[in-house]
């Protein structure tokens, strides 16, 4: 059985590619080089709002428990319930994750200019 | 099969003339399909196969380290092109190419040859995957490790245990066609 698997196995038949087959590579090869580069992510752009965003983020974060302790000073339902959500050891995990994936993607996109 | 010429290829694709890969496509085109048509079985897809694995190879060339042949880096690359293509969608069970002459024609032999191929094309991913490389490397252990990244070892026992299931499911496939035959 093992001779008859190596002897059928290893005289596989040889199959000759298309003569139309390296046209269609280089075609595929000039329709690749010929389309333009893609657009880099605007990081310097992007930067300034994502700071923002994260400092937004930290903020909530950390006043959430002032809020949470003191329900007098929580002006309606709405806001109660944001920062209830935003006081819970989910969102906290949630903020830190955000923050260490833009710290990284930063890092590449700065690793990858230099 | 010349590295240099390969090499002064890559390099002129890198400088900015892409026509220089028409080289590369030349000289690896035969193996490239015949490499992809022992996965799948069926000419067609093997050349779509082979035309991705060139187009991801022409997209990663800046990628390619020379610290092995080119060609160990594009066959790499097709591997595993292949593999995860096979894998999101499997080959026929009878692909149109298998079928070449009338079964009343045939001879036990063919019979039997075809009855092994059909065998191996059932057999799990990584069992089936082990046995192709093998094989397309001349039952070169090392080449087919290399290929497939996996130790020597482990590729020894996936041989092993594929050899074993095909022991189980040939005399299935046997007596399956002798079924066929006599049905027509």
């Amino acid at each position: 059985m093992t001779d008859d698997i190596d002897r059928v196995l290893s005289s596989e038949p040889e199959i000759q590619p298309s003569r139309a087959f390296v046209a269609s590579v280089m075609n595929a090869v000039e329709r690749e080089s010929a389309a333009p580069p893609p657009i880099p992510f605007p990081w310097l752009r992007a930067l300034p709002m994502a700071a923002v965003a994260l400092a937004l983020a930290v903020v909530v974060v950390t006043l959430a428990p002032v809020f949470s302790a003191a329900p007098s000073s929580v002006p309606s339902p709405a806001v109660d319930g944001f920062v209830r959500a935003a006081s819970t050891p989910a969102a906290v995990w949630t903020a830190v994750g955000l923050l260490v994936s833009a710290a990284s993607a930063f890092a590449v996109t700065i690793r990858a200019r230099s | 099969m010349n590295a240099a010429d390969d090499l002064a290829d890559v390099d002129r694709v890198l400088a900015g003339d892409p026509s220089a890969f028409e080289g590369l496509v030349r000289r690896w085109q035969g193996p490239l399909v015949n490499l992809a048509f022992r996965f799948c079985r069926d000419r067609g897809r093997a050349e779509d196969l082979a035309q991705e694995a060139f187009l991801k190879a022409y997209r990663g060339l800046a990628r390619w380290r020379r610290e092995g042949r080119f060609s160990t880096w594009l066959f790499a690359l097709a591997t595993n092109h292949y593999r995860s293509a096979i894998r999101q969608i499997p080959p026929a069970p009878f692909a149109f190419d298998a079928i070449e002459a009338p079964a009343g024609r045939e001879s036990a032999d063919d019979e039997r040859d075809r009855a092994i191929r059909r065998a191996v094309d059932t057999l799990p991913a990584k069992y089936r995957e082990a046995l192709i490389l093998y094989y397309f490397e001349e039952m070169d252990v090392a080449a087919a490790a290399a290929r497939l990244g996996v130790p020597e070892g482990t590729l020894k026992a996936r041989l092993a245990r594929a050899r074993d299931l095909l022991r189980r499911k040939l005399p299935l496939a046997g007596s399956a066609a002798r079924v066929l035959r006599e049905a027509q």
